[in-house]
């Protein structure tokens, strides 16, 4: 059954804020953007047709606030919550409380986020259907348990917070000596950082791609998936550099990877856009899954820009019941596209955060270069949060030309005022190991990073 | 006769709020009091903070939510310390609005159910020095 969608709350802040109004308009949907203290004079603030302060500052004072949001909505005249990426996206508890109070979670059933945000669970249940999984553990409580399952799966190990993410709670053990005290760090980290210290061990794959491909699901049980995106350039886990589609993806690996993501996501019977992570063995040539996200992705415009598909214009129209807009036959990719994330900090003083006010920010885009951003002029980039200040998203007909692309753009990029990351990207867009695909996921953190702190002086 | 303290003063707004006078202006010095029940009928609750005079307190919302009025909260009310104004509903989430000190009611900037921001001006106020 549809339902009508006039106006939409906004439970996020920055580019997505941002872009998410764009594709309201589009679809002539009234946005209502809820901000905190610290963003009441941001450009969403400032484009929405109107902006509601729900708290201060700190996230779990304003935007990790379930029911405020939901109040925030409801005495908006909001009839939908769209919540971007982070925050709340992912908290079962925000569509729940949505359905209670007759709002649309512009997002996946509760359940769905509840049953992939269980690591352990997904790691079952696509074992269940075939699909391979890194070889590890379940759960592991002491050093001694973790010593007899290191054995078992081979070194290198990697050991995982099981409520981990953004890289806290890892660590690469390679030698058997090395486990004990590794395990007692991950421990810790992982009881700081999520007040959970249970950690899983899995088989370590040296080199590695991170290849994750978006899915979309409706209420009448289409799914479909939009190809791959790489996002092998990380650092610390973070990533930097993503493009669509992969250029080391085979054909038939392409294709066996994307049956298998929409196995999984229609076995949980998976609505609105998802994206299937798996880790490529680039030594053995074969997959595996890692863990779904059950939300739009940060790195989602180069999936948009060689499809064509907006994938914010179909996570609205889903949510307001209608079908999948198009079919699986009719998704192509055409051109190659490439996205740098650019951050607020210093990549020559080993990427230190860098907030403070933009004093000037001139940005070439057009000519096949999109840009996702929040930024202008005489914005004060706020120490609170995540320091993302831009998605530069370059495309062209092949791989070589949507290079050429970023590079003229961040080339003309000027931004004063503070640091961002727009050099190191430039250093690794020239570089020949990245141009030629002789790349992994430790590539930034092994190799880029020594050579460009060697240059620069950086890395104090 | 001796000086009016704030007791006096709140006993003989209770006498006043429950008699049908509308105007009243006492003067006797140093106390002058005036009393009008007619401006809250011309509606004296305003959307916005304009019009603050000097040595009125803005009171603001402590959480965005859904304002329920206190029967209390009207204009020119002289209220004690450790009033509720107004209760905060965030979905059932209540935070009351209370007063610190004796004071009077300048102002009202909502209206019951509406929902208010973090840190809109709900209320100005006006301190009564307890002597």
């Amino acid at each position: 059954m549809e339902k009508h969608i006039s106006r939409i709350l906004i439970a996020n802040r920055s580019e997505i804020a941002v872009r998410i109004i764009r594709a309201c308009r589009e679809l002539g949907i009234e946005t209502v953007v809820a901000v905190s203290q610290a963003d009441q004079d941001s450009l969403p603030a400032k484009i929405a047709d109107r902006a509601v302060c729900i708290g201060s500052a700190p996230p779990a004072k304003s935007y990790l606030n379930v029911n405020t949001i939901v109040a925030a909505a409801l005495g908006s005249g909001a009839q939908a919550i769209h919540p971007g990426y982070g925050f709340l996206a992912e908290r079962p508890d925000l569509p729940e409380c949505c359905e209670r109070h007759g709002l649309i979670f512009i997002g996946p059933k509760a359940q769905n986020i509840r049953q992939m945000g269980d690591k352990l669970f997904a790691r079952k249940m696509a074992t269940s259907m075939g699909i391979p999984v890194i070889p590890g553990s379940e759960l592991v409580s002491d050093v001694k348990k973790a010593k007899g399952v290191a054995e078992k799966v081979g070194y290198p190990v990697l050991l995982k917070a099981a409520a981990g993410g953004g890289g806290r709670g890892m660590k690469i053990v390679r030698e058997p000596k090395d486990l004990s005290s590794n395990f007692q760090e991950a421990s810790a980290e992982a009881r700081t950082a999520f007040g959970d210290d249970r950690i899983f061990i899995e088989h370590y794959i040296s080199n590695a791609r991170h290849i994750e491909i978006q899915i979309i699901g409706d209420h009448a049980g289409n799914i479909v998936h939009l190809f791959e995106r790489d996002c092998s350039l990380q650092r610390r886990y973070q990533k930097m550099v993503e493009e669509a589609p992969s250029p080391v993806l085979t054909p038939k690996l392409r294709k066996e990877m994307c049956e298998a993501a929409l196995s999984i996501a229609g076995a949980i019977g998976y609505v609105s856009t998802g994206t299937i992570e798996f880790i490529l063995d680039q030594d053995e040539g074969c997959f595996f899954f890692l863990e779904m996200n059950t939300r739009i992705q940060v790195e989602h415009p180069v999936t948009e820009m060689v499809t064509g598909i907006d994938l914010v214009h179909e996570q609205i129209r889903i949510a307001s019941g209608q079908p999948v807009s198009f079919s699986q036959d009719q998704v192509e990719i055409s051109g190659h596209a490439i996205e740098c994330r650019i951050n607020a900090e210093s990549p020559d003083a080993d990427f230190r955060p860098s907030p403070g006010m933009i004093t000037k920010w001139d940005f070439p885009d057009g000519d096949g270069v999109r840009l996702d951003t929040h930024c202008y002029p005489g914005y004060t980039v706020p120490p609170n949060y995540d320091s993302l200040l831009a998605k530069a998203i370059a495309t062209g007909s092949d791989r070589v030309e949507a290079i050429e692309k970023m590079q003229a753009a961040l080339a003309g990029f000027k931004v004063s005022g503070i640091d961002t990351t727009t050099p190191f990207h430039q250093h690794i867009l020239k570089n020949e190991d990245y141009r030629c695909n002789r790349v992994n996921t430790s590539w930034i953190e092994n190799v880029l990073l020594k050579e460009y702190q060697s240059l620069s002086g950086g890395g104090k | 006769m001796n000086e009016i303290n704030t007791d006096d003063v709140l006993q003989l707004l209770e006498v006043i709020r429950e008699s049908t006078i509308d105007e009243l202006c006492l003067e006797l010095p140093p106390l002058k009091l005036q009393v009008n029940r007619k401006q809250k009928a011309q509606g004296d609750i305003d959307g916005e903070a304009s019009g603050e005079e000097e040595g009125w307190v803005p009171i603001k919302a402590p959480v965005l939510g859904f304002a329920r009025m206190s029967p209390l909260a009207e204009v020119n009310r002289v209220v004690n310390k450790d009033t509720t104004l107004c209760t905060i509903d965030v979905l059932g989430e209540l935070h009351d609005v209370n007063t610190d000190y004796p004071c009077r009611i300048k102002k009202i900037f909502i209206t019951d159910g509406q929902m208010v921001e973090f840190h809109q001006q709900i209320f100005s106020l006006e301190k009564i020095e307890q002597r």
